[in-house]
């Protein structure tokens, strides 16, 4: 479903040049849940904006859902984030001057979804993520936690191929982290496909695969076994 | 997304933004008063004028001799002129032969001065006055050389205390003796453009050729039917009485007519008030730069909400449609305060320079045409910017 061969992100030019992506090859198949890890430095982010269409790799391929990214128009790299994608950052990202429920119509009013639609899909993804009684508070009425809730909820309610998370409880304290990862389990559960960046060993042991970077380099890719949890 | 959308977003960020909104706005609420009420001032001076020429009488033309030319004794018009034309053209309803006197008012009165003009039967159609009491000049006044005098209701007052002064008799001294002149009707006074120049009334022209002792006339005021081309006519009157007087090749007779007077004032205060609005689209350009500034910085510091919406998989058009609807939502915002303004600016002045100033439909297409061009000039650019901006480089702007 997710195919990265080769995938390699340069910066700069002679004496500055930075290979932030060194020949990256990996799949990832409908259903898993993902982590990526490493150090800060270590490309995973430059990785995560190229699955997530927001930059373009040097060289390299990549292909979500049988779709070949490198060939895509701007406005069909568009579509992909709208349609196949649904990104979950650290700091939220969330528009201060709309309520859950706005930032959450959001992507689908990009979609074209008609007003009922949407009004009845953001209920359901907000309630999904325990926010049917905040829906119509700013985000700054939102604590920490509740802010990356309705981000996921704006992440999944375009229904995505695959939701993107970087560092999602990298500005979280341990209670609200504990909240998001159990959200993240549920949908993993449910079918969801998740790839999570993170540096924290503990969220990253929660996933069943991860990727360990270094230096722009995948150097281990292993299955994480839940015996013990 | 669709436009309902993208004009709540931009009321959204103007309202957030309400003193810096204001400002930006400032510019084309001024410009936008400022050519509307120019203009509503402009179309009502102009209705006023047209309104003060039709007391003139627009079917009347006024055939003069040229003064400039030297005359000839065979030159002057004539009462047989005023027969031929009566018979000749069938497009005129009444010719009056000019003819007036100055006098001077004997009694004890605060001005002194009067002009008596001559009139015939027609004087009253003809001179659109309003008869307040008794009658107008009849054909026995005329060829009976009746000493008998129409006046005006102000000297009526005047003289006798009230308007009803038929049958009174007025002294009247000219260059040569003084008259005793009959009062037989009174008319409303008219507010002429000047204001007021002296005492008026209407005395029979025959008798008014007696007291001046001539036969000579300068010019003759013509009356024409409602609907006819008085250019035409008009040329053809000149010719034929080129032609009675074997003065063809001397040009000596003119056409003055309120019509071609009222023409050339519209044209006249056309090009002022053309100018003036020029000169306050200047103020529109200005206006139109503030929402450019203003769309720049607000891009600026909107770049973070930009690469969320592009990660959101807003298009390239959908974040052009936003900013460029906010653009014009400001300028067009600008527009109705400027057109509210403007309408209580052209209410006030014009209460204070007494003219009956109206908002025109015309000048209200024009400053919502305006407001929405500028939007749409000014801010497609910032809008570009917008659009182009690079979602990651736009997801890190801090």
């Amino acid at each position: 479903m997710l195919t990265v061969k080769d995938l390699q992100k340069v910066y700069g030019q002679g004496d500055i040049r930075v290979e932030a992506l060194k020949r990256v090859s990996f799949q990832v198949d409908k259903g898993e849940f993902l982590s990526i890890v490493g150090h800060s430095g270590s490309g995973k982010s430059t990785l995560m904006n190229i699955l997530g269409c927001l930059d373009k790799p040097t060289s390299g391929e990549y292909v979500l859902d049988d779709k070949l990214i490198k060939d895509l128009s701007e406005e069909a790299l568009s579509e992909v984030r709208n349609a196949k994608i649904g990104f979950v950052f650290q700091s939220f990202n969330l528009l201060p001057q709309l309520s859950a429920f706005k930032n959450v119509e959001l992507s689908m009013i990009y979609a074209g979804v008609p007003k009922e639609e949407r009004t009845r899909r953001a209920r359901e993804v907000l309630a999904r993520v325990g926010l049917e009684d905040r829906m119509h508070h700013l985000p700054t009425e939102l604590s920490g936690g509740q802010k990356q809730r309705v981000a996921i909820a704006r992440a999944l309610v375009n229904r995505p191929a695959i939701l993107l998370a970087d560092e999602p409880t990298g500005n979280l304290d341990s209670e609200s982290t504990r909240e998001i990862l159990e959200i993240f389990k549920g949908l993993h559960e449910e079918g969801v496909t998740i790839l999570l960046v993170t540096h924290e060993e503990d969220v990253a042991r929660m996933t069943n695969r991860r990727l360990f970077f270094s230096d722009g380099e995948l150097i281990k890719d292993e299955e994480v076994s839940h015996e013990f949890s | 997304m669709n436009f309902l959308e993208a004009f709540k977003i931009a009321f959204a960020a103007i309202w957030s933004n309400k003193m810096r909104s204001f400002l930006t706005m400032l510019g084309l609420i001024i410009g936008i008063s400022s050519v509307i009420t120019i203009v509503s001032l402009g179309n009502g001076t102009q209705a006023q004028l047209e309104e003060s020429f039709s007391t003139l009488g627009v079917n009347n033309v006024t055939i003069s001799l040229v003064r400039d030319n030297p005359i000839a004794p065979g030159d002057y018009l004539k009462e047989s002129d005023i027969d031929f034309l009566m018979e000749e053209f069938a497009a005129i309803d009444y010719i009056v032969p000019q003819i007036s006197a100055s006098g001077t008012l004997q009694g004890n009165v605060d001005s002194t001065a009067i002009t008596l003009s001559g009139a015939s039967e027609t004087v009253v159609l003809a001179e659109d006055l309003d008869l307040l009491a008794g009658r107008g000049i009849n054909a026995f006044d005329l060829n009976g050389y009746k000493k008998v005098m129409v006046m005006d209701s102000d000297l009526a007052t005047e003289l006798f205390g009230s308007e009803d002064a038929v049958g009174e008799t007025v002294m009247v001294a000219t260059g040569r003796a003084t008259h005793a002149l009959t009062v037989i009707g009174v008319y409303e006074s008219e507010e002429s453009l000047q204001g007021f120049s002296g005492y008026t009334g209407y005395v029979p022209y025959k008798t008014l050729m007696m007291i001046n002792n001539t036969t000579d006339f300068y010019g003759l005021t013509l009356t024409y039917h409602q609907d006819v081309d008085q250019g035409i006519e008009t040329a053809k009157v000149l010719s034929a009485l080129g032609q009675a007087h074997d003065n063809t090749d001397r040009d000596m007779y003119e056409s003055f007519s309120p019509e071609s007077l009222l023409e050339m004032v519209n044209s006249t205060m056309g090009m002022v008030t053309l100018f003036i609005s020029a000169i306050a689209a200047i103020s529109l350009v200005v206006g139109g730069i503030g929402v450019m500034n203003i769309m720049l910085v607000s891009v600026t510091e909107r770049t973070r909400e930009i690469g969320i919406r592009k990660a959101l998989g807003a298009k390239y058009r959908d974040i052009m449609v936003q900013f460029l609807i906010e653009a014009i939502t400001v300028s067009l915002l600008g527009g109705v305060i400027g057109v509210i303004v403007g309408g209580g600016l052209t209410t006030l002045v014009g209460n204070l320079i007494d003219i009956p100033a109206t908002l025109s439909f015309d000048a209200l297409l024009m400053a919502f045409g305006f407001s929405i061009s500028i939007g749409i000039f000014f801010g497609i650019y910032p809008a570009d910017k917008a659009a182009k901006l690079d979602p990651i480089v736009a997801l890190r702007h801090e």
